[in-house]
């Protein structure tokens, strides 16, 4: 135990594991989905100039910049840790989130993937607790990753299980 | 008792008063208790309408005529209302055998629901006004599925409502008696040894489900509910009853300020604009705020706590009374809050988070301990409520202590408070939020006007998180929340050293664990004590 207390920042030394990059693919793929619709808006505009249709284009294209980048250091910043006997859960670039659930007091695990994921080959792990706020879910696990979580998961906790 | 109804259990198995098994069904008056809320409801609407109308100067009082028009169609309304209760209560039976309570009710959609009986959290009684008028009450058994997971048996005459109560807790003692450790709750499953009802888990309550019901009960028409066998409860020692007197001064000094002044800023208007239009816009937040103080007072009348087996019995209500328990060995957390207009007379209000329980909702199980009670029965309550033991010193720091000066080493008598940068977030309250971990439990303070006290024993910790904002990390703060099950308390110590909080994380995680291992089924049984309560 080291002789100085670890910074919030310092937990950052963690051997956090990462979650595959072709999240961030996929989740791009999504932003332009969603932003779709104003797309067209954009592609009428170009039909019909006026300069308030030249706005909505610029608003979208700025938005979707945003968003872009945004993802792309969101995924980076996703990180968990499996250790002894808490898992723990870290998201976030501006709110930034560490979640700690000990492995006894998990109710079940959620192992689900997307259209978009799954399209990718990826998967989310979502651990519940019986409190609706533990939000400890993991997004963008490859296949070996999720598979494993989920035995360790299970395993240990069944091993460390507590009443309620 | 039909001779073709094979017993499935000896009729007196552990002394509770015996049921014998079968189909039993609700009283006959129930479809007519039911629906005694449409029909104020319609009152309500009527008077409303004709009332509105009087204001505005459109119409004339009603005359006989109308007013007998209008009760003949509220009679009728109710007679077709009923007429659905009654093919409703035709419909309805329930059961009670060793393994769990049952109740099929359903006329085109049938439902039938079971619980099981090492799975219940309380058994209550309600008696809403006309039931209470007449005699009657309803058994509601809670388990821990939540809001709307209850079992509500509605309505029994009051001594079988009783009597059933007394049975059904009695079973259940002896059920999780099979299972269960006392102050320690394991799953139901693993032989570990006790008192108390098993461990709880989320779903245990089947519903919508159709399933074959248990074959010895047959398919025979239900009977009537049997007379009732009084089973002697120990009786519990009274801890407090709330005078009524201190009761509406806490809710004048809490929920009718602001329905005053809306009221107030209601009048004003209605007087600057002569219209009467002011009134009819401020209607529904007058009518909800109103709703709030009436709640308050009819919920908190004459509400007495007292102990009960492993545990606490409550009772309340001016209109609809209630009696509900709340097992220790489930409370989650604890919070002792004070309005800021409660500090002159030194009155705290006690809540609990109960697995099941979820928020408190009109309907549903009361999460209220005690809506107002003094600083010495605040001792007294959390000594009963906890399954833990708190220091006195450690529960006055968090009612009333406000630390000096908070550095990032966390002084202050022992709290991890907010250090001085954190004024610039919170100018007035930086000085006392904070928390503090003792061997047994979590201890979160906020508030220097209205100040609170949540309570969360280790081992029930669900999971922790330590997060911050843009804001938060210029200043080097984080802010961690205590994750319990729903109900209103919820943990949150804000602006804390960075530092400081995340040490104070990994070291929260760790004391989890070891309360988990020890708790654990595994590990070894500690000598159950004989139950204090007789």
């Amino acid at each position: 135990m080291s002789p100085r207390p670890p910074v919030l920042d310092d937990l950052d030394a963690l051997p956090w594991v990462r979650v595959s990059p072709r999240l961030v693919t996929a989740r791009r793929l999504g932003l332009l989905w969603d932003l779709g619709l104003l797309l067209v808006i954009a592609v009428l505009a170009l039909v019909f100039p006026s300069a308030w249709w030249w706005l909505a284009v610029a608003a979208v294209l700025a938005l979707a910049a945003v968003g872009w980048i945004v993802i792309g250091r969101g995924v980076r910043a996703i990180g968990y840790l499996e250790r002894e006997n808490d898992l723990l859960v870290r998201r976030g670039i501006l709110f930034r989130t560490t979640v700690v659930v000990p492995y006894g007091r998990m109710q079940y695990v959620d192992v689900t993937a997307g259209p978009l994921e799954r399209a990718f080959g990826l998967s989310t792990v979502q651990l519940h607790t019986a409190s609706a706020g533990t939000d400890a879910s993991i997004p963008g696990l490859v296949p070996e990753q999720a598979a494993h979580l989920r035995e360790a998961l299970a395993s240990r906790g069944e091993a460390r299980l507590a009443g309620l | 008792m039909s001779a073709s109804l094979p017993s499935r259990a000896a009729p007196d198995a552990g002394g509770a008063g015996p049921l014998p098994p079968g189909w039993y069904r609700l009283h006959p008056a129930s479809p007519a208790l039911r629906s005694w809320k449409l029909l104020v409801l319609l009152l309500l609407f009527y008077g409303q309408n004709r009332g509105r109308a009087l204001l505005d100067g459109e119409g004339d009082a009603p005359g006989l005529g109308e007013l007998a028009l209008a009760g003949a169609l509220l009679l009728l309304v109710v007679v077709v209302a009923t007429a659905g209760g009654i093919a409703s209560w035709w419909f309805s039976r329930y059961a009670v055998d060793d393994e769990a309570v049952r109740l099929h009710t359903g006329v085109l959609a049938r439902q039938q629901r079971s619980a099981r009986l090492d799975r219940v959290q309380a058994v209550d009684l309600v008696r809403p006004p006309t039931a209470r008028v007449f005699g009657f009450a309803e058994v509601r058994v809670e388990v821990a599925g939540g809001a709307g997971s209850a079992i509500r048996l509605a309505y029994l005459r009051r001594a079988d409502a009783e009597a059933l109560q007394a049975t059904l807790l009695d079973r259940a003692q002896q059920v999780g008696g099979e299972a269960g450790e006392p102050g320690v709750v394991g799953p139901a499953r693993r032989p570990t040894g006790a008192v108390e009802p098993g461990g709880v888990e989320p779903g245990d309550v089947e519903r919508g489900a159709i399933e074959p019901g248990p074959e010895d009960l047959g398919d025979h028409a239900p009977r009537p509910h049997p007379h009732p066998h009084p089973t002697p409860r120990p009786p519990g020692r009274e801890v407090l009853t709330v005078p009524l007197g201190r009761l509406l001064g806490s809710v004048a000094l809490s929920t009718l300020p602001p329905f005053l002044v809306v009221v107030g800023v209601t009048v004003v208007a209605l007087v600057v604009t002569g219209s009467g239009a002011a009134f009819f816009g401020a209607a529904p937040l007058l009518l909800g705020l109103g709703a709030t103080v009436w709640r308050d007072v009819s919920r908190g009348g004459a509400w007495t706590v007292e102990t009960a087996q492993a545990g606490l019995r409550l009772r309340h209500g001016l209109l609809e009374r209630r009696t509900q328990s709340i097992p220790r060995g489930r409370v989650q957390a604890v919070r002792v809050s004070q309005p800021v207009l409660w500090r002159p007379a030194s009155w705290w209000r006690v809540e609990v988070n109960v697995a099941g329980y979820g928020l408190e909702d009109g309907e549903g199980a009361s999460t209220r301990v005690v809506p107002v009670c003094s600083r010495a029965q605040v001792d007294e309550l959390l000594a009963l409520v906890l399954p833990v033991t708190l220091d006195d010193r450690h529960v006055s720091g968090g009612l009333t202590g406000v630390s000096g000066i908070g550095d990032t080493s966390g002084t202050g008598d022992g709290w991890l408070c907010s250090p001085r940068r954190a004024r610039f977030l919170d100018p007035f309250g930086w000085r006392r939020q904070g928390l503090m971990a003792t061997p047994e439990a979590l201890l979160v303070r906020r508030g220097r006007l209205s100040r609170r006290l949540d309570v969360v024993p280790h081992g029930r910790v669900q999971s922790l998180a330590v997060g911050r904002g843009p804001v938060e990390r210029r200043l080097r703060l984080v802010t961690l929340v205590v994750h319990s099950t729903p109900g209103p308390v919820t943990p949150v110590a804000p602006h804390l050293d960075s530092a400081a909080g995340a040490s104070f994380l990994l070291a929260q995680a760790d004391r989890a664990a070891a309360t988990a291992a020890a708790e654990s089924p595994a590990a070894p049984a500690p000598v159950p004590a004989p139950s204090q309560e007789g």
